[in-house]
């Protein structure tokens, strides 16, 4: 046999093998993050991102941690880079980075940058991005859902050395420190992300001293090449054509209750793809506008979901990729606009109208809207058992839209975010909160041939004297859309119930604007607060649903008898039997009343 | 007679390995499994070794019952009872999913369907402290209603039960009240730690199990008559222990790895044997590759094992890191145009193209037949001749769509495969921030020893550790197991308000609890203890593992203060740093009892003088390309015995391939030891 061919085989293994290899190292770092990080937004929430990257800042590994870190990630260690210089890095050095006008995708995202050397040359970095739960600013636990200016939001840190050749900075972390209400956590935080550069140092340096450094150098660079080219077959493959889609993405502002529009206009030609956002709304003044980082984040994330998920996740992936993203809109906020709702509530929705305007160009492929909401509500108080200051931020799984062959997913994370929920005897050992139930909440799918998945639903009581609430919640007032005759999913929402009385809305309880975004509501002992997060939309006519999938919804009490005869037109008998020839005709009736 | 038995049940074959401590005899015996039913199998390989039971002082059972329940779901599912408000904790999960950009993924199914989850009206605080009291009445018409059912197993999960069971014991008394029929799982019992979802995932596991497991056992043991109590029944558990059989099916999730054990079991014996306390242990067979980690002569553990990604199961356990690669996997060109092999596997049938049972696809075994390092005429010793012309067919068929001839897709499939378990071995030791270089490799099983040597040569592994009976080496391993109980518990203590007295008691209690326990499974003699503790930084949520340095099974004075040495320095190594001084947490107890058996002894084969070669062929190598291998059949080797590569050695139910540049010598027991002539890589990282 040919030896020169056996080397091409080679040469394929060494790319895979080096691949999985970095992208074990990534995933080896998020798991010494998890193991030692303080917050239970990090340690149960997985609300961090590590990756690597080659000398020119270019991503080369990733792993299956938060999607819009990832896609955001790219910016900020381009601008420390930019920033710092290259011939000032140094070995031992770590930067800290949070700054949402240098790249970073909201404030609350501290990223720590680490860089590597084998014996004098650089090699690459090591990074962390990760969601700090209290970063000072008008409120604990960050989200303010009525900022109106990046200050509000929390301490602004441009890209600085938090560590110099090894020596802490002192006066950094003084500055820092002195400036979050829970600076022992913050403390412990921050020491684990750190300490998660240093295993994927180790790493790096052991590959460069296996391969040597010019060779490791060239198979990083094949294996972008290999998924850029990857990236372009599956371009190739769609359509040509310009697909274009108007659509609300934010329900209010925080401020006004005015909802924010975005215009989107993809072209396909050949194996590019262009994804312009002129025409979209001027950006507001509430905190749900979004970084560049976050309009490309949200776009890579859609475009990723459309192609093959094993195509090795690098800075190859995004070449194909243009996007133009006019700055003083909603998908690029200018200084000093509020932004902190913008990657997390506003970025699924990026995703969401991608999706959208590509539906009729791959419809075996694009699913219903999902409910596109984490339901964030944050809090921080003082613990009446330890006298500590505690800062938290609760996370909610919705429902995922409906699919072309299948149901969506229940209670999933929206798709630009990986996070876990955090154990109810997590929640309660850290914060003075008695849940009263966290459950599936039936009935919020929207219905279809194939029907969206159901959102969660939790409720607690308050359990010391002051508990300072904010709340950040998307689909208040505007449900995912359906597919294809699917119908809208569920909305999501807050409610508040003094001690005693009865749940009312936010604005009816304490008077606030928006009853999805807003800060600093007082609770006291016994005050109840219950969440609910929204569920997928529907794909295809919920008449053509198959009748044993709805048997068995209404046998497992997903949905209700009357909602199976409402949506669906199909008559489910008292002990469960779907009675066949009455959904005939409840379906028929439906079906003409739809006609006319 | 007085035989130690070892009966290792696996899906193809059964496995006989048995010790006569008076004759030092020791024997192997092979037969075909019987899925339907167990029990045949079982008694035909004793027939085969010529045995009965009366013959035998001890037997012991290695099964993967209940690993292939869970995998299979063919069992009815059990219901369970949830604090009110939380009966949605199987169904929610941890809202994450397995992979990024996926949108075909379906989050998995729990072991329990939404309409029989009940609540129960009952509330514990975090502190353990009763909220609202558990309401009796509506409790027992819960288990009135799952009795109507039919259901048969029940799982309890209370929140905050690992704090204070009080709640779920009083469930149990009262569904024992209720429906005595019905099995029970309560999840402090199975799993007394925190993360509601965890432990109700783990005690549904428990439930499903326990049924089905209790059946299987009791009709083994009435097959073997081992009610008469001249024999002892034990079967292994997860942990490396083996238990009376009449305890099995109490914590039915404790047998989730009984079947792999065994092997790690004489991964670990053997190395002691032979003076090799660190070995990383393989066995390749048809569709799968399981490899384990022993350090200083133990295995190393885990508490988590998951049926599929997202539904976990936490029991004590050898950490056995199984994958799809063996010599069934099967090569295919993804979408980018690149060649990947496995984890899908021809399995037995079809099998691969060479065993021409109408297998088409190229699998690994079909890959190392065309670079002949499987011999075609000596497979299973003979008793299935390999079709050469099948395997090359299915490699060209592969290969034209890689555009690779046939040599090409060969080399490149087993290097492939090749690299992934050299993956599953880095996940088990660099990732637990071990570094493999120091270690030897020890491989069985069908495919194993074909492709050690080369594993080895990738990672940079010195040495590699071919045992005897290396087909059977799971079935021998059962014969080496001791009696093990772990016992554990969540405490709360904190470093700055810590009495020894009352850390002195919590270990106490669990060494009570542990030797009782191990009492009940059979054991008579005093056992040997065991204590660790795992601690953490007040604030984080995971914990790192520190060992008590015990004296007359108590902490002494000083004991406090080393352990919170020990912690910072394993923090500090593992995590690169620590935060000496912070308040440290002790958070689990655990304490391990375990009841030394009588091991086998194993025979010492003749001297001889320099090793004859049966024969000679061409074989590929990867560094060399096609090479004249000399070719030996093992049981023609003698002790002393010492040969250079390239060079295949022959036995009937597996084939070493020693690569050139690598010596050969057999000991004194059998085993073949493997060595590159030069060192190239120091044993120890800088």
């Amino acid at each position: 046999m040919a030896q020169q061919s056996i080397e091409e085989s080679v040469d394929q293994v060494t790319l895979q093998v080096v691949n999985n290899y970095l992208v074990t190292t990534a995933r080896e770092m998020g798991i010494a993050m998890r193991n030692t990080a303080y917050s239970p937004l990090f340690n149960e929430g997985l609300d961090f991102s590590c990756a690597i990257f080659d000398p020119d800042g270019e991503m080369i590994a990733q792993a299956e941690f938060c999607p819009a870190q990832l896609g955001a990630i790219i910016y900020v260690v381009e601008w420390t880079i930019h920033e710092i210089e290259r011939e000032n890095f140094h070995p031992g050095d770590i930067v800290l980075h949070n700054d949402p006008f240098r790249g970073g995708c909201h404030l609350p995202e501290y990223c720590v940058i680490r860089p590597v050397f084998s014996e004098d040359e650089l090699i690459g970095f090591v990074a962390n991005i990760g969601h700090m739960t209290e970063v000072g600013g008008k409120v604990p636990g960050g989200f303010p859902g009525d900022a109106t200016e990046v200050f509000q939001e929390g301490i602004r840190i441009p890209p600085v050395k938090i560590r110099d050749r090894g020596h802490d900075v002192e006066t950094v972390w003084n500055i820092i420190l002195a400036n979050v209400r829970t600076p022992k956590v913050s403390y412990g935080d921050m020491m684990a992300m750190i300490g998660s550069l240093h295993i994927g140092e180790r790493r790096m340096i052991e590959a460069a001293a296996k391969y040597g450094v010019d060779r490791l150098h060239e198979i990083t660079e094949a294996m972008k090449d290999y998924s850029e080219r990857r990236m372009r077959a599956e371009i190739a493959e769609m359509p040509d054509g310009v697909y274009e889609l108007e659509r609300w993405v934010a329900d209010d502002d925080g401020i006004t209750e005015e909802p924010a529009k975005l215009q989107l206009k993809v072209t396909i030609d050949g194996d590019d793809m262009i994804v312009d956002f002129t025409g979209s709304d001027r950006q507001r003044k509430g905190p749900v506008n979004c970084t560049y980082g976050v309009t490309a984040s949200g776009t890579y994330n859609a475009v990723m979901h459309l192609t093959d998920s094993s195509i090795p996740s690098n800075h190859g992936c995004y070449r194909p990729v243009r996007i133009i993203a006019p700055a003083g809109t909603i998908v690029n906020v200018e200084y000093p606009g509020a932004s902190v709702g913008g990657n997390s509530e506003i970025q699924p929705h990026i995703v969401d109208a991608v999706f959208g305007a590509l539906a009729t160009a791959l419809p075996t492929r694009v699913p219903a809207e999902c409910g596109g909401t984490n339901s964030l509500v944050s809090f921080g108080g003082i613990h009446p058992d330890n006298g500590e200051p505690f800062a938290g931020l609760v996370n909610e799984g919705c429902g995922w839209g409906g699919r072309p062959e299948k149901d969506g997913n229940n209670t999933l994370c929206q798709y630009v975010g990986n996070c876990a929920c955090q154990p109810v005897e997590v929640l309660e050992t850290r914060y003075p909160i008695l849940h009263d139930f966290f459950a599936i909440a039936e009935g919020s799918a929207g219905a279809g041939r194939n029907r969206g998945g159901f959102g969660s639903e939790r409720q607690f009581r308050v359990e010391c004297d002051e508990l300072r609430v904010n709340g950040f919640v998307e689909r208040v007032k505007i449900g995912p859309y359906g597919l294809f005759g699917g119908e809208e999913g569920g909305l999501a929402g807050i409610e508040i119930a003094r001690a005693g009385g009865d749940f009312e809305t936010p604005r009816d309880a304490v008077g606030v604007p928006c009853d999805g975004k807003f800060s600093d509501v007082l609770l006291r002992r016994g005050d109840r607060l219950r969440s609910y997060c929204a569920g997928g939309a529907g794909y295809g006519s919920p008449l053509e649903r198959d009748l044993d999938l709805i048997e068995v919804d209404v046998r497992e009490g997903f949905i209700a008898r009357e909602q199976a005869e409402e949506s669906y037109g199909v008559v489910v008998t008292a002990d469960g039997a779907v009675d066949k020839e009455a959904s005939e005709r409840r379906r028929a009736e439906l079906a003409g009343r739809q006609v006319g | 007679m007085n035989l130690r038995v070892g009966i290792d049940v696996g899906g193809t074959f059964t496995d006989l390995a048995l010790f006569d401590p008076e004759s030092q005899e020791l024997r192997i015996t092979k037969s075909a499994s019987t899925p339907e039913d167990p029990i045949k199998g079982v008694t035909a390989v004793m027939e085969k070794a010529g045995i009965s039971t009366a013959q035998v002082r001890t037997l012991i059972h290695g099964t993967t019952m209940a690993t292939n329940a869970l995998l299979e779901r063919t069992k009815a599912l059990p219901a369970l009872i949830a604090t009110a408000g939380f009966r949605d904790v199987p169904f929610i999960q941890r809202i994450n999913r397995k992979h990024h950009y996926d949108l075909d993924w379906d989050k998995p199914t729990p072991f329990v369907d939404r309409r029989h989850c009940f609540e129960a009206v009952e509330r514990l605080n975090y502190k353990g402290e009763v909220a609202t009291p558990l309401d009796e009445e509506g409790a027992r018409g819960i288990v009135a209603q799952i009795k109507g059912l039919g259901i048969r197993d029940i799982a309890v999960s209370f929140l905050f039960s690992y704090v204070n069971p009080v709640h779920e014991l009083r469930m149990r008394e009262l569904i024992e009240e209720v429906y005595p029929e019905a099995t029970v799982s309560v999840s402090h019992e199975v799993y007394p730690r925190w993360r509601e979802y965890d432990r109700t995932s783990t005690v549904l596991a428990d439930a499903f199990l326990k049924s089905l497991i209790e059946e299987y056992i009791q009709n083994l043991a009435g097959g073997l008559g081992g009610g008469d109590g001249s024999m002892s029944f034990l079967i292994m558990k997860s942990n490396g222990g083996v238990q009376d059989y009449a305890a099995a099916s109490s914590k039915p999730v404790d047998l989730l790895v009984s079947g792999p054990v065994g092997g790690v079991l004489s991964g670990g014996f053997l190395g002691s044997l032979t003076g090799h306390e660190n070995l990383i242990s393989m066995d390749m067979g048809g569709t799968s590759f399981d490899v384990s980690l022993i350090q200083g002569g133990e295995a190393s553990r885990t508490m988590e094992f998951e049926i599929e990604w997202g539904l976990p199961v936490f029991t004590p356990m050898i950490d056995v890191k199984t994958i799809g690669a063996g010599g069934g996997s099967i090569g295919w060109v993804d979408k980018g145009g690149l060649l990947r092999v496995g984890p899908e596997s021809a399995g037995a049938h079809p099998g691969p193209a060479c065993y021409g049972r109408g297998g088409e696809a190229a699998t690994v075994t079909d890959a190392n037949l065309y670079l002949s390092r499987i011999n075609p005429g000596y497979f299973l010793g003979g008793e299935l001749t390999l079709d050469e012309s099948a395997a090359r067919a299915s490699l060209d068929r592969l290969g034209a769509a890689l555009g690779m001839d046939t040599g090409e897709v060969a080399s490149a499939m087993v290097e492939l495969v090749d690299f992934n378990m050299v993956n599953a071995i880095r996940l088990i030791s660099i990732d637990r921030g071990l570094d493999p270089r120091e270690f030897t490799l020890v491989s069985f099983g069908g495919a194993g020893s074909l492709h050690a040597v080369a594993l080895a040569e990738i990672i940079g592994i010195n040495d590699v550790l071919v045992p005897i009976h290396q087909g059977v080496f799971s079935a021998f391993g059962l014969m080496t197991a001791d009696m093990r109980v772990d016992e554990s518990v969540t405490g709360s203590f904190r470093s700055d308000n810590l009495e020894l007295a009352r850390v002195n008691d919590v270990i106490e209690r669990l060494r009570a609890q542990a030797t009782g326990r191990l009492r009940r499974e059979g054991y008579e003699g005093a056992p040997k203890i065991e204590a660790t503790i795992e601690l953490r930084y007040l604030g984080q949520n995971y914990n790192t593992e520190v060992t008590v340095p015990l004296e007359n099974g108590k902490l002494g004075a000083a004991g406090l203060d080393t352990i919170l040495e020990s912690f910072d320095a394993e923090h500090r190594r593992r995590y690169g740093y620590d935060i000496h001084g912070e308040v440290v947490e002790f958070i689990n107890f655990n304490v391990t009892a375990i009841g030394v058996t009588d091991k086998p002894v194993i025979p010492r084969i003749a001297e001889g003088g320099a090793a004859k070669a049966r024969d000679e062929r061409s074989v590929y190598f990867k560094q060399v390309g096609w090479a004249r291998a000399s070719i030996y059949e093992r049981a023609a080797l003698r002790a002393g015995n010492t040969f250079e590569g390239p060079a295949v050695i022959e036995e009937p139910t597996a084939t070493t391939l020693l690569h050139p540049g690598h010596e050969l010598t057999v000991d004194e027991f059998g085993n073949l030891l493997i060595s590159p002539l030069e060192n190239r890589i120091p044993t120890r990282s800088q």
